[in-house]
């Protein structure tokens, strides 16, 4: 029950620094942005790190059960990697090789995936949309892009490598 | 030197010639299924067209003479010839083009229908995740799900009967092993036939 407790405390701390601009930022250790191309994001890459469950939908009525899906899903995660510019190791659509893309900041407190020589909301990029301490949720800014992949949902997949770390 | 593919070509020539009748007058020749496998992967979010989804020729929904000792009602699906059968009785068949396993991942076998599905959920197989790393490992069921429409799935076994969003591929050996229609085919088919249905899956057709 302690350990829950520490979990709960944890994930009500990082929903709070989602909400805060300043605290992000503080912890934000995205590439630099490149000159008028983006602003500063206002998530740090470190929470999108680490391995999670990848499912898509393109109704708004499959969201809740694609959910569970994702998290059914980190038998075959999707890691995400910190790239050495401190930006996110992921692929862009169709790319079989991953890259360090950059987290970028946008109006409206808006913010975008994607490769660090594109503007934000550049056609690469995928926004994301949705997000909390064990899940986000990402769209293609290419309208093509987005309708052959739908809206994507990741869920993290931590408690399940700490449980296998535990069993090993 | 006559190669199997060979054989299977002139074998689905000769079954042609045997099976088709006055119900299909216009079929009374169907071509040889294509010497070179498409190398096609599964292409999600793609929604083919109505155009794109009306089939021609041999490949279209049709009546056709078959004879058969099966019950009406029994689903035949010749692999080599690239055609589904849904026996009529009076040696009749509906006859559906269809796309089959890409080579070494043909099979044949009875089987039963164990469930039916509408608009399936779509779930790349390992060995796709491993060249497609950025696919979704799930998919939710809808237009451009590469299982289209419908699925029936055989058995216990992981291959079942599907819809598909690339119309391009049938009669052609694409799949892992499944067997798939163009939507509007595999609605019909499912609307038809229920859950216990009898499939035979053949290599070739027996005269």
């Amino acid at each position: 029950m302690g350990r829950d407790l520490r979990l709960g405390k944890l994930a009500a701390l990082g929903a709070a620094c989602l909400g805060l601009a300043g605290c992000n930022s503080l912890s934000s250790s995205s590439p630099p942005p490149a000159a008028n191309l983006y602003a500063a994001p206002s998530l740090s890459a470190n929470q999108f790190v680490g391995p999670w469950g990848l499912a898509s939908y393109h109704n708004e009525a499959d969201r809740a059960r694609t959910e569970k899906e994702a998290k059914a899903q980190c038998n075959r995660p999707y890691v995400i990697g910190k790239g050495p510019n401190g930006g996110l190791v992921m692929h862009l659509a169709d790319q079989a090789t991953p890259s360090e893309l950059a987290l970028k900041g946008a109006e409206g407190g808006r913010t975008y995936i994607g490769p660090t020589n594109e503007p934000a909301g550049g056609a690469d990029d995928r926004e994301v949309v949705d997000v909390s301490a064990d899940s986000f949720t990402t769209r293609w800014v290419d309208p093509d892009t987005a309708q052959r992949y739908g809206t994507m949902i990741y869920v993290r997949c931590a408690g399940e490598a700490k449980e296998k770390a535990k069993k090993t | 030197m006559i190669r199997p593919r060979h054989l299977v070509s002139l074998g689905a020539l000769a079954v042609a010639l045997v099976f088709t009748d006055a119900v299909s007058p216009a079929q009374t020749i169907v071509p040889a299924p294509a010497e070179v496998d498409m190398n096609v992967e599964d292409q999600p979010g793609i929604v083919p067209s109505p155009d794109q989804e009306q089939l021609n020729g041999p490949w279209e929904k049709q009546v056709v003479f078959y004879r058969t000792s099966e019950p009406p009602g029994t689903i035949i699906i010749v692999t080599a010839e690239r055609f589904l059968y849904l026996v009529q009785g009076n040696n009749r068949a509906i006859r559906y083009g269809i796309g089959v396993g890409r080579e070494g991942f043909q099979w044949s076998g009875l089987q039963k229908i164990s469930r039916k599905q509408e608009w399936p959920d779509w779930r790349p197989p390992p060995e796709m995740i491993d060249r497609q790393p950025y696919l979704p490992r799930f998919m939710a069921g809808g237009p451009g799900n590469p299982l289209g429409a419908r699925a029936l799935y055989l058995g216990q076994t992981a291959y079942r009967i599907h819809g598909t969003n690339q119309p391009e591929t049938i009669g052609h050996a694409v799949s892992s092993g499944c067997f798939r229609l163009v939507n509007n085919d595999v609605i019909d088919l499912y609307d038809r036939v229920p859950v216990g249905t009898r499939v035979i899956i053949k290599q070739a057709a027996s005269l």
